[in-house]
């Protein structure tokens, strides 16, 4: 069974090569947020909020991240109004929206280094 | 001395244990690692299923005749991908937990990830049939 086994090891290496790269944005995320639970926070200011006319509030919203793993693809979409973002890298990043009364996040999406997509929907019940 | 036989049945089980092995435990222990969640593995119950599966391929892939065995040996990566994709749900994971009290749902999908562990897993079968092909010339 040696017969083919330079070949093996050669697409081993080949493997760990190709592997490193997928694995390691996902690997540094996850160690991230369970290092730092508020690495990756989405927050409404409610004590900013500005009345506007028409039944609506103009409220800004703060993404705070922590990571070096670049995010792209954020969606934050609330009941009446979503945010695109095309990418997001550390830092902190000020959005304003205009949200109607009783709305909420209902849903946060984004893909980890343009690779997994990760959807976390708000108040589903478990 | 042991029969030839009974040598070809050991070297089948063998690989049968280690087919299984590698797409039910191995491949599922990483990813788990990796994402920090553990993935739940075959149940107790169906263990011995799942491992009979594998070796009774293993066993008929080293004892039939090379061309024979040969399709056993392309059978065990195909049922051991086929088995490693039901398990992983073709790449997408849903887990339910509470973040400050509000329940949440969160949904992370890998499929890249999978197609690339399933596909090296091809190349290693390709190279597995290639061998047999050459040793049974010989």
């Amino acid at each position: 069974m040696e017969l083919f086994n330079p070949l093996r090891y050669a697409v081993l290496v080949s493997l760990v090569a190709v592997l490193l790269p997928l694995v390691l944005p996902i690997g540094i995320l996850v160690y991230s947020i369970v290092d730092n639970p508020e690495c990756l926070v989405v927050k409404a200011i409610a004590e900013e909020e500005e009345y506007v006319g028409n039944d609506t509030f103009r409220v800004p919203v703060v993404i705070k991240y922590c990571s070096m793993v670049p995010l792209t693809n954020i969606k934050v979409v609330f009941n009446s109004t979503t945010i695109e973002i095309p990418r997001i890298t550390r830092g902190e990043y000020r959005y304003v929206v205009y949200l109607k009364p009783g709305d909420r996040l209902l849903e946060f999406e984004f893909r980890i280094m343009g690779l997994y997509r990760v959807k976390i929907k708000f108040g589903v019940s478990t | 001395m042991i029969p030839k036989v009974v040598w070809k049945v050991l070297r089948g089980v063998i690989s049968g244990l280690i087919y299984y092995a590698i797409f039910l435990v191995i491949i599922p222990w990483i990813l788990g690692l990796v994402i920090r969640y553990q993935i739940e593995l075959v149940s107790l119950e169906k263990i011995l299923y799942y491992a009979g599966v594998f070796i009774a391929l293993g066993v008929l892939s080293e004892t039939l005749k090379p061309f024979i065995g040969l399709v056993f040996t392309v059978l065990s990566i195909l049922i051991g991908s086929l088995f490693l994709i039901t398990i992983l749900g073709v790449g997408s994971l849903q887990l339910a937990m509470n973040i400050s009290g509000v329940p949440v749902e969160v949904s992370l999908e890998f499929k890249e990830l999978l197609m690339v562990i399933i596909g090296i897993g091809f190349v290693f079968a390709i190279i597995d049939v290639f061998e047999k092909l050459a040793m049974s010339e010989e």
